[in-house]
């Protein structure tokens, strides 16, 4: 099954519409436990509570799924979690998840003004009746918001979207996935596609390119979020197909601080997975592993402008 | 505030699908664990409070103090920094870290680094009002970060605090 461009697929993006929308609804999707929270905000929860666990806690820099190897698994899996959730939502098995292709929009003359963000397409996840924001970051954890406020973006206010050439030379000169420390300061592909390393900040600068709620800890309260991920998603794909050798690192033999990030930890979850994925099931997404199944698999409809 | 760096086709119409209608068998979705981010100490599902405890009891308080160690021509050099920030009087920790440029940052927005912590502290102040609101007394005399209840709110102002230690 195919992830597409939402912005050449319009029967996917309205899909996608739909399912999120499905998603948030308490009546629909309710989050066992959390009366007037849905499955979505448990996917926002998710991400807070992976950012909030430092791993290992004696140093502040790397947690369960950010600033270290895990951080393209992790998301891998958090996005495949997502998309089975849309698939139940939709009714379709076939569904996929589509990605934005951001780079495409730094090349226009206004960012702002790329389909993307029409009422028909993301734009409309701002209308006050449409989407609201019920779970936010609190000083020491989560908040419920008694009064969900709507989602809050200001596209293009700070950061830039990573053009097609910044992606380009990091897949032409990243050779290595990740390398000792393993964290904000690493060279390797992972770092600089999180955007701790290089001038072009690329995943890292999306989320700043769309300010508001894509800024927070608690970022997947903009669906775009998943969109942006997909395409972060598609970048690591065909980084591994341009150097199909190099190893996913650390291996299970590293040190135990480097838990949750080594290829045979088990991710950051807080679902009941009769298996626990880890880096090394989700490193190719035509052969996924345990717990994830056949139904599951993926593949990008293109990847021609990465291999330039 | 700059953004963080190191811390250092034409489209087509829509033609919407028909949902929830298709005949083939949609696998069951993966059902949550329970784990209450609300809720003190339950933070986190059960696998990683008893695998890591020492990952999940950390003391939020030590935020503030962040210690870098660094190396320049054979010298260790370690620099602790400590904040100590009131907002309106009150103390607030804002899980402000100190990274290897000393640029400081939180993790209540992790894209984002700043020079100052002026300047974090505004952004928060703009970006996430609810954290600076006086907590109110409950009905039952309880401050609202007690409350892990969320069904009924109407006593409550904007919002109610989770994961108070």
């Amino acid at each position: 099954m195919i992830r597409r461009n939402i912005l050449s697929d319009g029967a996917v993006r309205q899909q996608f519409i739909d399912g999120v929308l499905a998603l948030k609804d308490p009546a629909r999707f309710p989050w066992p436990g959390q009366q007037g929270l849905s499955i979505y905000d448990l996917f926002v929860a998710w991400h807070h509570q992976s950012m909030m666990l430092f791993t290992p806690p004696t140093q502040r820099d790397r947690n369960a799924a950010h600033s270290g190897p895990a951080f393209l698994p992790w998301h891998r899996y958090f996005l495949l979690r997502f998309e089975g959730y849309l698939r139940s939502a939709l009714g379709d098995p076939d569904f996929r998840l589509p990605y934005w292709d951001w780079a495409a929009d730094a090349a226009l003359a206004d960012p702002r003004q790329s389909p993307l963000w029409t009422e028909t397409a993301m734009g409309r996840f701002t209308a006050p009746g449409t989407w609201q924001v019920r779970v936010v970051p609190a000083e020491r954890g989560l908040t419920r918001l008694s009064r969900p406020r709507p989602l809050d973006r200001a596209l293009g206010r700070g950061g830039a979207l990573p053009t097609r050439d910044a992606v380009r030379t990091i897949l032409r000169d990243q050779v290595l996935y990740d390398a000792p420390p393993y964290n904000s300061t690493s060279n390797g592909f992972r770092n600089y596609l999180e955007g701790w390393e290089g001038p072009a900040r690329i995943h890292n600068n999306v989320h700043v390119w769309m300010g508001g709620d894509m800024t927070d800890s608690t970022s997947p309260n903009d669906p775009v979020f998943f969109l942006h991920h997909c395409n972060v998603d598609r970048i690591w794909q065909a980084w591994r197909l341009r150097y199909p050798n190099a190893p996913y690192v650390p291996a299970q033999s590293a040190p135990n601080t480097l838990a949750f990030h080594r290829l045979d930890d088990a991710l950051y979850s807080v679902l009941r997975e009769a298996t626990q994925a880890t880096p090394r099931s989700v490193l190719d997404p035509l052969a996924l592993g345990p717990p994830f199944s056949a139904a599951d698999r993926y593949e990008y409809d293109t990847l021609a402008d990465l291999q330039a | 505030m700059q953004d963080k760096t190191k811390r250092h086709g034409k489209q087509k119409a829509p033609a919407r699908r028909e949902t929830g209608s298709r005949r083939k068998s949609v696998p069951r979705a993966i059902a949550p664990l329970v784990f209450d981010p609300f809720k003190p100490g339950s933070e986190h599902p059960d696998w990683v409070m008893k695998g890591f405890p020492s990952y999940v009891e950390h003391a939020h308080e030590s935020l503030v103090r962040s210690t870098r160690v660094l190396e320049h021509r054979g010298s260790a050099i370690t620099i602790t920094t400590t904040y100590e920030v009131r907002v309106d009087e009150r103390l607030v920790t804002l899980h402000m870290m100190v990274d290897e440029e000393g640029r400081l940052w939180s993790h209540l927005c992790p894209y984002l680094t700043f020079a100052t912590a002026t300047e974090l502290v505004r952004h928060l102040i703009e970006r996430m009002p609810h954290l600076f609101e006086p907590a109110r007394p409950s009905p039952g005399g309880r401050e609202d970060g007690d409350s892990t209840h969320h069904g009924e709110h109407e006593h409550h102002p904007t919002h109610v605090h989770g994961g108070a230690r």
